[in-house]
């Protein structure tokens, strides 16, 4: 099964404290008592050993890594890593492990553990690193990634559902081995010949004794199924380690619940030699599904996610290590599409001299090349674009439909935000729409559009498309105003200079040495620069002067010149009103309106308040009226122009004519106080008796809603229009009912007579 | 006598009229008038609105009162009565059969009070029979 290794194999003999699955309880290292849960809780123990990370299907906020430290004793523990801790460690390290010291608490956490694990939890309380991150391997030669595949099963599931030779199919160099798989993505440098499968191997262990519903003991498994494979195989001539397991592993704790593997590093001491082992942990379920395996050995490699910039990791379509289900192959089903760029840089699989990295100032044009199979011509394979002042950075990169790629959603560029200090999907898509969706148009540049990065002033632009790539322009130096319109004015005769100032924002490398002059309209006497030339970010100054400027409006057009700035000349409009002296006006001089007797509700009315001159758009002015009881001011008080408005109630005024004053005031302004004369006639309104007859009698008529009104405010104040007022009116005009003639065409027709009159038939 | 025992009277008048619609026993029988009598809890009534329902009223008199009214229809005629209201006769109607006032119904739709209120009242309070003069 592994005689190709035999010859090579040197056999070392391990000490008791390092026995694989040898546990040290970690009390017992300190040596503590244990008397008091509470004195146990305040103790730490410090040890040292190789820390590793495996990357788990959790969504956020949950961690998305499980950490495993293997002592220098031969001691396994599963550690709990705050994010504030990892993000000290940084990203490369905790994704490919490193030697480190943990002070650990000494109580075990409850957290993740299961009844009858066997690797103990502890919360971590500092990291120290003691070497760098494990080496992935060298970049830019083609490097051989052979990974030994160990079958494994569990001491209570008997079947082999799998032969070897099926399994190690699944490695190969033909589409869609993994050996294909990476050969593409890494241009031919990753080879993963020599890659070998080796099994059945029966764990000591039933699968209870691993695996808790959502939870999986990956000390134990790693340790038990390593060490029973030990005998045939000598681990240090391998890059990496997959174990395949006869049944599933933990299941996802979110919807769908379904079946996980996972990769990532663990360490192993074995065969005389201790390192970080890229891993691979496969349940039974995925042995031929090609999406997890390539994704899970790209954890292997030291890759994590990446994502859109919302909340969810498997949302980009972009990237085997993000959604990855893009394509789906009549034979094997579905497949991935490449890693992106930040991910291949990682492997050393970009070579420096195909990657445009910024720095130069000034914008650059070049044809940036495909990602999946790119040509051997020039061009780039991506930008790196390092944003100032923080450690994050843009990448660019073209992605068109072609090898792996053959399912992305669209063809374009593609731009993510890297931020190293994340401790998963570091890179992720740059998404201007913040739809939730990276995956569409908004996501991916095509000729004609241009991204500014509002935080760096990076400014990227397609300009046009090629077979291999598109051609782009970009630049890391921009500038722009803080401001594109700026408004002053001045009283006339006024010789007092108007000082005014603008942010100018400088982007790019050499943001503070850029040097930048200002310009402005040569006619434009009444200006002057106080600022005419600079370097970076900072703040232009001019100066106004009204000193001799008739009434007018005038204006002017600074600019700001920036060699090589990708934004063009940003420029601001100055705009100068030289004002006559302030004057006020109410308008128009009067109003006048009226109204039927009883009219109860307040109408409201209003007028203009107008300033003209130096200070017009924020003069106070106040509002007042004479005596009259019937109006009601609902503006008393305002700044600059504005409406006067106020209200009239003619309630229980007799019919006449009213009139008031209203009188604007504003200090300091000529015609002031302005007044405004306000009239109210209230009039009784015409009744026709036979109207108001009809009305009570057929519910029709021509009375009218003024005319019901008037006549219920006058009679019986019950709120509406019956018997009881019409005889009021009919007693205060001393009037009889209608006759005969009145209710004609009133749809009445009646008859009416005076008391004893004689009755006369209807016709 | 309460109102209720009143309507109870009305209805037990308006029944017996009925029963002569037939023209078995005594009946005045041809066209002729009717008043209508009314009953009120008030002495002090400015105006009543009342609806008559039934077809073929000819003719509308008050021989106390001021009075206007619609033009009778198949289906009755309001009329609207003003003045020093008193229980009693307030109006007369003119039908074409005596014997037949089972058809007729009279209801009280407004009242008011006289000066200087005039406070509307509630109609219920009101009865108005149909009476031979």
């Amino acid at each position: 099964m592994c005689s190709a290794t035999d010859d090579r194999r040197r056999r070392v003999r391990r000490g008791p404290a390092s026995a694989p699955g040898l546990l040290l309880p970690l009390a017992a290292l300190v040596q503590l008592s244990l008397a008091s849960p509470a004195g146990l809780a305040a103790q730490t123990v410090t040890v040292r050993g190789w820390l590793t990370a495996i990357f788990t299907e959790q969504e956020p906020p949950a961690s998305p890594l499980r950490f495993l430290l293997n002592d220098d004793r031969g001691g396994r523990f599963e550690v709990l890593l705050d994010e504030s801790v990892a993000r000290g460690i940084g990203s490369a390290a905790l994704h490919r492990g490193f030697r480190a010291e943990v002070e650990l608490e000494a109580r075990p956490a409850r957290l993740r553990a299961f009844p009858g694990q066997a690797t103990p939890s502890h919360r971590a309380i500092r990291v120290t690193r003691l070497s760098p991150p494990a080496a992935v391997a060298p970049g830019l030669a083609v490097t051989a990634y052979p990974y030994v595949t160990i079958l494994c099963r569990f001491a209570d599931i008997g079947s082999e559902p799998f032969q070897p030779a099926q399994v190690n199919s699944r490695m190969g160099g033909s589409y869609p081995g993994a050996d294909h798989f990476f050969g593409e993505l890494s241009e031919g440098q990753a080879s993963l010949a020599g890659s070998i499968t080796l099994g059945w191997y029966v764990l000591p262990k039933p699968r209870s004794g691993y695996v808790s519903g959502t939870t999986l003991d990956f000390g134990a498994i790693t340790a038990d199924c390593t060490a029973a494979a030990d005998a045939d195989v000598y681990f240090p001539q391998y890059h990496g380690v997959i174990l395949q397991f006869n049944a599933g592993l933990s299941v996802r704790s979110t919807a769908p619940f379904d079946t996980l593997s996972f990769g990532g590093s663990s360490a192993l001491l074995l065969d005389g030699a201790a390192r970080a082992y890229p891993m691979v942990w496969m349940s039974r379920e995925h042995v031929f599904n090609y999406v997890v395996l390539h994704h899970e050995l790209g954890h292997s490699l030291g890759w994590p996610h990446s994502s859109g910039p919302y909340s969810q990791t498997y949302d980009s379509r972009w990237d085997i290590m993000s959604r990855g289900y893009i394509y789906q192959d009549p034979v094997y089903g579905y497949l991935g599409p490449h890693t992106v760029a930040y991910h291949k840089d990682l492997t050393g699989w970009l070579p420096p001299a195909r990657v445009w990295r910024s720095g130069s100032g000034g914008p650059a044009s070049f044809l940036l090349l495909r990602s999946a199979l790119p040509p051997a011509g020039p061009g780039y394979q991506a930008a790196v674009l390092p944003i100032t002042g923080t450690a994050k950075f843009l990448t660019v990169e073209t992605r068109l439909i072609g090898g792996y790629d053959r399912g992305l959603p669209a063809e374009g560029v593609l731009i993510h935000e890297v931020d190293p200090a994340r401790w998963d999907r570091t890179a992720q898509v740059v998404d201007p729409d913040g739809n939730g969706d990276p995956n569409d148009a908004a996501a991916v540049w095509v000729p004609g559009e241009r991204f500014v990065d509002p935080a760096s002033g990076y400014v990227i632009q397609v300009d046009s498309a090629a077979p291999e790539g598109f051609w782009v322009t970009m630049s890391d130096r921009s500038h722009a105003l803080a401001a594109s319109v700026r408004v002053d004015s001045a009283l006339v005769g006024d010789t007092a200079i108007k000082p005014d100032s603008v942010g100018l924002m400088v982007f790019g490398t050499d943001s503070l040495t850029a040097s930048w002059t200002v310009a402005h309209s040569p006619g434009a006497h009444w200006v002057r620069l106080v600022t005419t030339a600079g370097q970076g970010s900072g703040l232009i100054r001019w100066e106004r002067d009204p000193g001799g400027l008739p009434v007018g409006v005038y204006v002017d057009t600074l600019t700001v010149i920036l060699p090589g700035s990708a934004t063009g000349t940003p420029h601001l409009v100055d705009s100068f009103h030289v004002l006559p002296p302030l004057s006020l006006a109410v308008t128009p001089a009067s109003r006048h309106d009226s109204v039927p007797q009883g009219q109860a509700a307040p109408a409201s009315v209003s007028a203009l308040v107008t300033f003209a001159g130096y200070g017009g758009d924020v003069a106070p002015w106040s509002a007042s009226h004479g005596a009259a009881s019937w109006i009601t001011v609902v503006t008393p008080d305002g700044n600059g122009g504005g409406p006067l408005t106020w209200s009239r109630d003619a309630s229980g005024l007799p019919p006449g004519l009213y009139v008031d004053t209203l009188r604007v005031t504003a200090p300091g302004a000529s015609g002031s106080p302005a007044e405004l004369i306000d009239s109210l006639v209230v009039y009784q309104p015409v009744i026709a008796v036979a109207c108001a007859t009809s009305v009570l009698l057929s519910g029709g008529g021509c009375l009218g809603a003024v005319g019901e009104s008037y006549l219920d405010q006058t009679g019986n104040q019950d709120g509406s229009y019956d018997l009881g007022d019409l005889l009021a009116y009919l007693d205060r005009k001393g009037l009889p009912l209608p006759s005969s003639m009145d209710l004609r065409g009133l749809a009445t027709g009646g008859v009416a007579r005076r008391p004893g009159g004689a009755p006369r038939a209807h016709p | 006598m309460s109102i209720r025992a009143r309507r109870l009277a009305a209805s037990i008048l308006l029944a017996g009229m009925a029963c002569g619609d037939g023209g078995s026993g005594p009946s005045p029988g041809g066209a002729g008038s009717v008043d209508l009598v009314l009953t009120t809890p008030y002495t002090d009534d400015g105006g009543l609105l009342i609806a008559v329902t039934g077809a073929g009223v000819t003719g509308v008199s008050s021989s106390g009162y001021e009075i206007s009214f619609t033009s009778p229809t198949d289906t009755g005629v309001t009329l609207l009565i003003r003045g020093d209201l008193k229980a009693g006769a307030v109006a007369r109607l003119t039908v074409p059969d005596k014997g037949r006032l089972g058809r007729y119904r009279a209801t009280v739709l407004q009242a008011a009070a006289r000066g200087p209120g005039y406070q509307r009242r509630d109609p219920d309070g009101y009865e108005i029979l149909l009476a031979a003069p």
